[in-house]
């Protein structure tokens, strides 16, 4: 495997000069460039492969939003990190639409090298490289027609409550993804630990979360979706939430933050490959997979580059694998895979996925669920309709 | 990394899990019955609990259930058993425990579980 590229850019030459020799160890291992502009950056992007640019946000002219945005479109394979100093909401939404990472300004040496080496990742192999491409050219994920506007109207309405919000949020497929992306970077300081959706919107405070809210929308106010497309994302966001009910009730209380964050994200690749920019002639979608490689690898990909804890990236890879649950206990893959089994029994159904009832009945016997006094199919069967009721609200 | 408090009688399955979570890089904190445990916790925030079943006085279900009460579901715990005891450990799950670990066990298999429970936090964290 060649040496790894990785790319800095600022337009304080002091913050460059910190870098280089913060990094000085790592001069073995990569090839690294500094500049100050983002001209400069996209001049030497498109002479030479990158594995990850590092960019400041705020810059004269071309500013860090702007190049991240270029670097999207025309090098998607490239891992894009934000180095920033500002953690106001502004800084909020352009991080979540443009970049995969975030860096507070200043950073140890150790968060600057940890964050790299996990999106440096293996792009010798042919077919994690053009994952790695479908995945990378993802800015933001789609939302369901005129739900933006609602939850939108929702959230700017002046006595919004907190437990309203976190209501409407723990709906949107999107709007989790950014929450969770950027709970699980430095965003919110320096060990940020929140998992939950309800976690997330209070440490983020409501006025982070209106404001990505309103970025979304103005995002997908323009996207026209084929009725195939937006038939697609229905049944897929209806199987979503109907599961993340379902797995709410089947996770163990440590366990339960990631089962239903995995539940709410099971489809991310589909979704993002939905939302990609085909220049106004949208595709018809296929039934599992995009340019070459599964949704679910290009799933796994983007929850990847987002930094999302493993145990959540673990159980979206393996929903479609039989498990074998463990007598310890169904962990985070065995809950989600079992709460997907029972929605495949619903009108919530992904129908690309198939059903098994035998491992079903399995799961089900496991201590761990069997000793509830729950009737579990009837409980999917409430999630499905309460989830039916949140797609054509 | 993390702060694991570990609760169980028997000084030589104490001394185990603090060496192996120790090597991985946790601080560990003892407790050496439920009583004790209950008293830890009230000055100790620990990122996850390692709670024998088996214990004189307060037993570990016991401390489970004052663990959920008093600080809700932000703690994980996970349980030592001995041996297989279906019937209380059917109560366990209802409780709210987050894993069975069954003695004897392997280091891989309690480091495995608490990395999955308290997250692979050194990246942004700055280690």
């Amino acid at each position: 495997m060649s040496t790894p590229r990785v790319l800095f850019v600022d337009d304080e030459q002091r913050i460059l000069d910190g870098l280089r020799r913060s990094l000085r160890g790592k001069r073995g291992e990569w090839e690294m460039t500094f500049v100050t502009s983002g001209a400069e950056a996209l001049a030497i992007l498109a002479e030479s492969s990158h594995n990850v640019v590092v960019s400041d946000m705020r810059m004269p002219g071309m500013d860090g939003a702007e190049l991240l945005t270029l670097v999207s479109k025309r090098h998607p394979e490239v891992a894009r990190v934000v180095l920033s100093g500002h953690t106001e909401p502004e800084a909020a939404i352009k991080v979540a639409v443009a970049g995969h990472r975030f860096l507070n300004k200043p950073s140890d040496p150790g968060s600057v090298v940890a964050v790299i080496e996990q999106l440096i990742g293996t792009t010798s192999d042919s077919h994690a490289a053009q994952v790695r491409r479908v995945a990378g050219a993802v800015r933001s994920l789609p939302t369901l027609p005129g739900h933006a506007e609602r939850l939108s109207a929702l959230l700017q309405a002046p006595d919004v409550e907190m437990a309203t919000a976190i209501d409407a949020a723990s709906h949107d497929v999107g709007l989790i993804a950014k929450l969770l992306q950027l709970s699980n970077s430095a965003f919110l300081g320096s060990r940020p630990r929140v998992l939950s959706v309800d976690g997330v919107v209070n440490a983020l405070g409501l006025p982070t979360v209106q404001a990505l809210v309103a970025a979304g929308h103005v995002l997908w106010s323009s996207v026209t979706w084929g009725p195939e497309d937006q038939r697609h994302l229905e049944i897929a966001w209806r199987h979503a939430v109907a599961t993340g009910h379902v797995v709410g009730a089947m996770a163990s209380p440590a366990n339960r933050p990631y089962a239903q964050a995995a539940a709410m994200l099971q489809d991310v690749g589909r979704f993002a490959c939905l939302a990609r920019d085909t220049g106004g002639a949208a595709g018809e979608a296929e039934a599992t997979g995009c340019d070459g490689v599964s949704y679910r690898d290009v799933g796994v990909e983007l929850l990847h580059l987002w930094g999302l804890p493993a145990p959540i990236v673990t159980a979206v890879a393996e929903r479609d694998r039989r498990c074998e649950p463990s007598p310890a206990g169904l962990g985070v893959t065995g809950a989600v895979r079992a709460a997907h089994l029972l929605v495949q029994g619903t009108g919530s159904r992904d129908p690309s996925a198939g059903t098994d009832p035998e491992e079903l009945a399995a799961l089900l016997a496991h201590p761990q669920l069997a000793g509830r006094d729950t009737d579990w199919p009837a409980l999917a069967a409430a999630a499905s309709d309460r989830a039916e009721r949140c797609v054509r609200a | 990394m993390a702060q694991i408090l570990v609760v169980d009688d028997d000084p030589a399955i104490r001394q185990l899990l603090t060496d192996v979570l120790e090597m991985d890089g946790h601080e560990v904190r003892e407790a050496v019955d439920g009583v004790a445990a209950v008293r830890a916790l009230e000055v100790l925030r620990p990122d996850c609990v390692i709670l024998d079943v088996m214990m004189p006085g307060l037993d570990g279900y016991g401390v489970l259930r004052t663990i959920r009460a008093e600080e809700g579901d932000a703690i994980p715990v996970i349980m030592l058993t001995a041996a297989a005891e279906p019937d209380t450990a059917v109560r366990a799950w209802s409780d709210g425990v987050d894993y069975f670990l069954a003695k004897p066990f392997g280091a891989d298999d309690v480091l495995d579980m608490v990395a999955g429970l308290v997250g692979d936090r050194s990246v942004v964290s700055g280690g």
